[in-house]
């Protein structure tokens, strides 16, 4: 077993863990704290791939904004310690129906897949990503940005009170 | 039979295994810096009381080791260690356990990239820039954290507006570096520095405008990213007896005074790194012109706390969102404009 075979095991167990703890537990609060592991340990799968811009935007925009934005959220519509909620879903079934087609189907079409295994290389990913999405990739990364201006006008548009 | 490790003369006897020896090193490594941060902090709150006492017509600490209080910070951080650790009832524990760690493990992490001097950094990262604005965005859930599992509503209202308030300040923080990466064309902290020499600092080169814009709504941003005066809306005395901790005593009270110093000593090197030229300069060793650059930075960030009021909340976002975030966007435009026109 080599360093990053077990590094690499070491963020799978964390990454299903923590999972698995954002769906067990009762305090809302903890969910969100777990989620934020499970995020964290995958922007560790990126480093270990080499991706290392990913892993720090991982870091920057789901953990650093994302995260934190939902936090903000819990705390200001639930009261700290309040009773817990029951972790009991009345639609217990549908959900595991749907969750069990999700896993058969992923598992059915990824694992035929041959996979290229490879160490990680390093290379300075900035560089080539930038030059990707301001010329090949221009036009997507432009129409990104459109879609995601009009989200902020449409929330900006919902959320003012008309004048009186 | 001994071996003589690569990177720092320690001797290690034959049996043991390669990787056992490079994790050591790296332990001694980071053992060193932590102490190195550490002793910086110390000296920093003792020098942020004497510029107080100073700013305010007093004398601050005189007494403990003998000159001038040096010893002020050593008896006070003695004293916390042997503090009780309080534990609200109300409290969520382990929330409350991990809150201080949170907020100082980050601080920390931050200062793998900087440039002490010409060509040392700790590790010399490609992504330098953007790593330091990820990891100093996670400090903010130990705020949080802090602010929820005191059980204590004036923790959860500093909690609450620290996170509005480090979410919307990270975004000019970001932009305002923009320009100097794309003059660079690159985010390692030591190439950046490299490349302002010889005295072509980028506050004032290729273009002062650009440059001191973008010093200004930097140094702005890091002083609230700091939580400091006139930013400290998450620990108002005046309003919420002292936000995210006031239900902290002892060592986990001091782990949150040791970040905001970290913080407080890791931006301004930041801004010595990106816009006062890093480790350049004449005659002096580089580190010592790094060293003076960002402690001169340092002083400015306590006399801004001994000099303005607090902001309102409002005032603070609107400020925010209403003047730094257009003024950085303009400053990006500006920024390519230049390059056009030198190229």
């Amino acid at each position: 077993m080599t360093l990053t075979q077990g590094v690499f095991d070491l963020f799978a167990v964390v990454t299903i863990g923590s999972a698995l703890f954002v769906v067990t537990q009762r305090q809302i609060l903890h969910s969100a704290l777990w989620l934020i592991t499970t995020l964290g340990s995958i922007a560790g799968f990126y480093i270990l791939l080499g991706a290392d811009f990913l892993a720090a935007a991982q870091l920057l925009l789901y953990i650093g904004g994302v995260m934190v934005i939902m936090l903000f959220v819990i705390m200001l519509s639930h009261v700290p310690l309040a009773p817990q909620e029951s972790s009991e879903n009345a639609q217990w079934l549908p959900a595991l129906l749907v969750c069990g087609v999700t896993v058969v189907g992923l598992g059915w079409t990824l694992l035929p897949v041959p996979w290229v295994t490879q160490d990680s290389v390093r290379l300075p990913t900035t560089a080539s990503l930038g030059r990707l999405l301001l010329t090949d990739l221009a036009f997507p990364f432009e129409l990104v940005s459109l879609v995601l201006l009009a989200a902020l006008v449409g929330a900006v548009f919902f959320t003012s009170r008309p004048e009186s | 039979m001994a071996e003589r490790s690569a990177s720092v003369g320690i001797v290690f006897p034959a049996p043991w295994p390669p990787l056992l020896q490079q994790c050591l090193v790296m332990l001694a490594q980071c053992a060193a810096v932590l102490a190195a941060i550490n002793v910086t902090v110390m000296f920093l709150i003792w020098l942020e009381r004497k510029v107080a006492a100073h700013m305010q017509s007093r004398l601050g600490p005189m007494y403990a080791g003998g000159w001038h209080g040096w010893a002020q910070s050593i008896a006070d951080g003695i004293k916390l260690l042997f503090k009780q650790d309080i534990i609200p009832t109300g409290a969520d524990p382990w929330v409350h356990h991990l809150a201080p760690l949170v907020a100082f493990v980050p601080a920390f992490v931050c200062y793998a990239p900087l440039p002490f001097a010409r060509q040392l950094a700790v590790v010399n990262l490609d992504i330098g820039v953007l790593y330091v604005f990820a990891v100093s965005g996670l400090s903010v859930l130990g705020i949080l954290m802090a602010g929820w599992g005191s059980g204590n509503k004036y923790s959860m209202l500093g909690g609450l507006r620290a996170a509005a308030q480090l979410v919307s300040y990270e975004v000019p923080r970001v932009l305002s570096v923009v320009p100097i990466l794309i003059w660079v064309g690159s985010q390692n902290l030591s190439v950046i520095a490299e490349a302002q020499r010889p005295f072509r600092w980028f506050v004032f080169y290729p273009n002062p405008l650009v440059g001191i814009v973008a010093f200004l709504v930097f140094f702005i941003a890091s002083v609230a990213e700091c939580n400091r005066t006139p930013f400290d809306i998450a620990e108002a005395e005046s309003e919420i007896v002292a936000g995210f901790h006031t239900e902290y005593s002892g060592m986990k009270f001091a782990f949150f005074f040791l970040a905001e110093y970290a913080f407080v000593f890791l931006s301004a090197g930041l801004g010595a790194v990106l816009f006062l030229g890093g480790g350049d300069g004449v005659i002096l060793p580089s580190w010592l012109w790094f060293f003076l650059k960002t402690y001169l930075l340092v002083f400015v960030f306590m006399w801004f706390r001994w000099t303005f009021p607090r902001f309102r909340v409002d005032r603070l976002l609107a400020f925010c969102w209403k003047f730094l975030t257009p003024v950085a966007f303009a400053n990006i435009l500006l920024a390519g404009l230049t390059l056009y026109w030198l190229s």
